[in-house]
């Protein structure tokens, strides 16, 4: 455009320039001619210069002071794809008409420029050789005198320099594709001396970020960039930078400062590079603050989703679609006492490998989930070792991000304490409707056996004492005696009967129980007793305290017998210390004398053990006990607002613990009665009524 | 002869009693209830009343409180068959209202005339085979 623009001025000053130089050189063509033959004809022009001439690679010129070719060497022919000097001025007489159009007015401008100045180097011109293509040619040019000194033409010397102009316009361009990468990069570019780690150079986006002038950064060094924190230091910085320079890439997150003493996390790229012929480290410095954040973010939801998962009670699984567990949590972990890591790849196979029936209906249950998509919840019991949980078990779906189904996720909660709750709930509800039955009939009972008895003695008196009919009615008699005992232990168990507590000491009443018992040991029984002295008095009958002992130490003697073993009868205080209590089933918060009374006799299964205080339930046979013995036992300490609880093992023997408060928490009678709702919740063996 | 009232719902029990008393030579009567109780005990009244505590109409206990109100010096002896349907508290009240014995049925023929004996003063051994509650 520019160029353009002046084009006219430019030809009219050269056109004017030449004028002048030709008026001060007036030539006439004659001269010209004479001039353009001046090496060959000349004085000052010999052999050897002629020889020069035609021997050059380059391409020499001789115009005379209008541009017109006067001579040219064989190398200009060539170069300008003419066979001969006379071709070219025959076809172009003008050597301005041997440049590209664009290009003429400034060859005509050179040209003057030379004419003017004397001598001329390096100009770099368009050329066009005979068939039309252009060249890059570089060219010198020198002032031609005659005789008198006066100008009369120009040699020119030129030189196709198409190669290095390319060359030189490749590098260019590289240099600008780079130059514009690294302004325009969307990391902060630092360039570094490989040896000092000064910085040299910083592209725009470090000034955007950093908040320093280009200028201000230069005069800066990395710790004036950087928290100063240890490990965010210089000393740190250079070592890293050295690292880069002997050739390892590193690449880490930097706690940067900005001008404004702003922190932010950067993650730092070091590279070696040779920059014009120098080692240099190129820093490409990038802003993760989001990054972190939204790093941090995703750490600390994981962090809380596992705290979550791990401190809770529920168990928390998932599994791939082809059955391996993917994650598990704590309370997984501690059922199959593996870390929850461990788990992980797991199948319920390698699980539970002695369960296959539980094995196929999970895998069952897995497959309905996975085919319908949707959530599921069962029950089922899952047998670890020789205990079995049973769990409530949620499975349901996982999908990727995408929807697509990914896995099972479930949720378990073990319901097996929850399970015998309700068991031990319901025993005990079944005692007291006993209980409640039996003390209702009681009454109508004692009636109907009192006619009985009270007819049958009437009617002896009147019967020939040892006749038949005396003896029948013997019976009679003897029968409804034994249904009125009966009738009596019914009472006790529905605890109906009024009694006269006072306080005790369970350690006399023991010994005592034991010198009763002693006729019923079997020979190769032990009995052993750890009473503790100090256990405090309890309040209670002393006949029903007998009652108590005397059926626990005659069960474990029966459970026992001929085989022999040891009977263990401990006596300690206990303090329950509000809602857990032993085995889960609260006692109440107070002091109890925990009696103890434990034998290595057969055993029992659990279904006994279930039942054992229901009234006419008997292991015995036929003849050896009433079945009432425990239920009496039950009701006894119910009534002192104590608790009773067995423990049996098949083949390792059995063993009750018996609570009752001592005096001076001796539950008041009221709390007894008014507190029947806390007591059903007590369970089976707790509570009174 | 001491005369004796039987108190008693059940039937049986009233007729054994009666009999039984009788047959030790005591002039027995009887009644199914508290009300018909203090009805018989206003025609001719007994020197002993041997009374049962629940009862329909007129309940054991207060029979007795009424007749320890009108016939103070008229013994009385109260019996009970227990069960949840009595408690064992009622028999000491009945003590506490002025029942000179109680008992728990069935009851030990020599017991039963064995306190008659004692409270319609006879005299004999009174304290052996008491059952005191």
């Amino acid at each position: 455009m520019d160029r353009e623009e002046r084009e006219p001025a430019v030809t009219d000053r050269t056109g004017k320039e030449s004028e002048e130089t030709m008026t001060g050189g007036s030539l006439s063509q004659g001269d010209e001619r004479e001039a353009g033959r001046l090496c060959s004809r000349g004085t000052s022009c010999d052999d050897r210069l002629r020889a020069i001439f035609e021997a050059s690679a380059d391409g020499i010129a001789l115009l005379d002071p209008s541009g017109a070719i006067v001579e040219m060497n064989r190398s200009a022919c060539r170069l300008l794809g003419f066979g001969s000097p006379e071709e070219i001025i025959s076809t172009s007489p003008s050597a301005f008409d041997l440049v590209v159009p664009e290009e003429r007015h400034r060859v005509i401008a050179e040209f003057a420029r030379t004419v003017r100045d004397e001598i001329v180097r390096g100009v770099r011109l368009r050329v066009r050789r005979r068939d039309g293509s252009p060249f890059e040619a570089e060219w010198s040019g020198a002032v031609q005198r005659d005789k008198n000194g006066r100008k009369n033409g120009v040699v020119f010397v030129f030189r196709d320099i198409s190669d290095r102009a390319r060359a030189e316009s490749a590098l260019t361009e590289s240099e600008e594709t780079y130059r514009s990468i690294f302004r325009s990069a969307n990391d902060a570019i630092f360039v570094h001396d490989a040896e000092t780690g000064a910085i040299l150079d910083v592209n725009e986006k470090t000034v955007e970020l950093f908040g320093w002038s280009a200028d201000e950064i230069l005069a800066l060094q990395v710790v004036d960039l950087s928290s100063g924190e240890p490990p965010y230091t210089q000393e740190e910085a250079k070592k890293k930078v050295r690292a880069a320079a002997a050739g390892e890439p590193q690449i880490f997150e930097w706690r940067s400062k900005k001008k404004s003493g702003e922190f932010f996390w950067a993650e730092v790229n070091l590279k070696q590079a040779t920059i014009r012929g120098k080692p240099r480290i190129l820093a490409l410095v990038r802003d993760i603050t989001d990054r972190k954040r939204s790093e941090e973010e995703r750490r600390r939801t994981e962090r809380l989703l596992r705290d979550f998962m791990d401190h809770s009670p529920t168990f928390f699984w998932a599994k791939d679609l082809r059955g391996r567990l993917t994650m598990a949590n704590q309370a997984v972990a501690d059922l199959f006492r593996r870390s929850p890591e461990e788990l992980v790849g797991l199948t319920a196979r390698d699980l539970f490998p002695a369960n296959s029936k539980l094995v196929a209906e999970m895998e069952e249950q897995d497959l309905r989930v996975v085919e319908t998509g949707e959530a599921l919840s069962l029950e089922e019991s899952v047998v670890l070792g020789e205990a079995g949980r049973r769990v409530l078990i949620w499975k349901f779906p996982l999908r990727d991000a995408e929807g697509a189904l990914a896995g099972i996720g479930a949720a378990g909660l073990d319901v097996t304490e929850q399970r015998e709750l309700e068991e031990r709930l319901r025993q005990s509800q079944k005692l007291e409707a006993i209980g409640t039955f039996a003390g209702g009939i009681a009454h109508d009972f004692n009636n109907i056996i009192y006619s009985i008895l009270g007819f049958t003695e009437l009617a002896m008196d009147h019967t020939e004492k040892g006749s038949r009919p005396f003896r029948c009615l013997e019976q009679v008699r003897e029968a409804g005696a034994r249904a009125s005992d009966l009738v009596a232990q019914i009472l006790e168990f529905s605890r109906t009967r009024e009694t006269e507590r006072t306080p005790l000491r369970l350690q006399r009443m023991i010994h005592e129980a034991l010198r009763l018992a002693e006729g019923s040991r079997p020979p190769r029984v032990e009995v052993r007793t750890m009473l503790d002295p100090n256990c405090g008095e309890v309040l209670a009958d002393p006949t029903e305290i007998h009652q108590v002992l005397l059926n626990l130490v005659a069960n474990a003697f029966h459970a026992m017998g001929e085989r022999g073993g040891t009977l263990a009868i401990r006596l300690e205080e206990y303090f329950a210390g509000g809602a857990g209590g032993p085995r889960g089933a609260g006692l109440d918060h107070g002091s109890y004398a925990r009696l103890t009374v434990e034998d290595t006799g057969h055993g029992m299964d659990p279904s006994t053990v279930r039942r054992i205080f229901e009234p006419y339930f008997t292991t015995k046979g036929v003849g050896e006990g009433t079945g009432l013995g425990l239920a009496t036992v039950h009701g006894i300490v119910r009534a002192m607002g104590g608790a009773i609880f067995v423990e049996s093992e098949i083949g390792r023997g059995t063993r009750f613990d018996v609570y009752l408060p001592l005096v001076s928490d001796a539950p008041a009678r009221d709390r007894e009665t008014a507190n029947d709702k806390g007591e059903a919740e007590r369970g089976a063996h707790t509570g009174r009524g | 002869m001491a005369r004796i009232l039987v108190v008693d719902d059940d039937e049986q029990i009233r007729t054994m009693l009666v009999m039984t008393l009788e047959e030790a030579g005591y002039e027995a009567d009887e009644a199914a209830d508290g009300r018909a109780a203090i009805r018989k005990q206003r025609e001719k009244p007994a020197d002993l009343v041997i009374t049962d505590l629940i009862m329909p109409e007129k309940e054991g206990l207060e029979t007795i409180m009424d007749l320890r109100k009108e016939w103070p010096s008229t013994k009385i002896i109260a019996i009970s068959g227990g069960g949840r349907a009595v408690p064992g508290d009622y028999l000491l009240h009945a003590r506490h209202l002025g029942a000179a014995r109680v008992f728990r049925k069935p009851i030990e023929r020599s017991e039963l005339l064995g306190a008659v004996r004692e409270l319609l003063g006879e005299g004999a051994s009174l304290t052996k085979g008491r059952r005191s509650v």
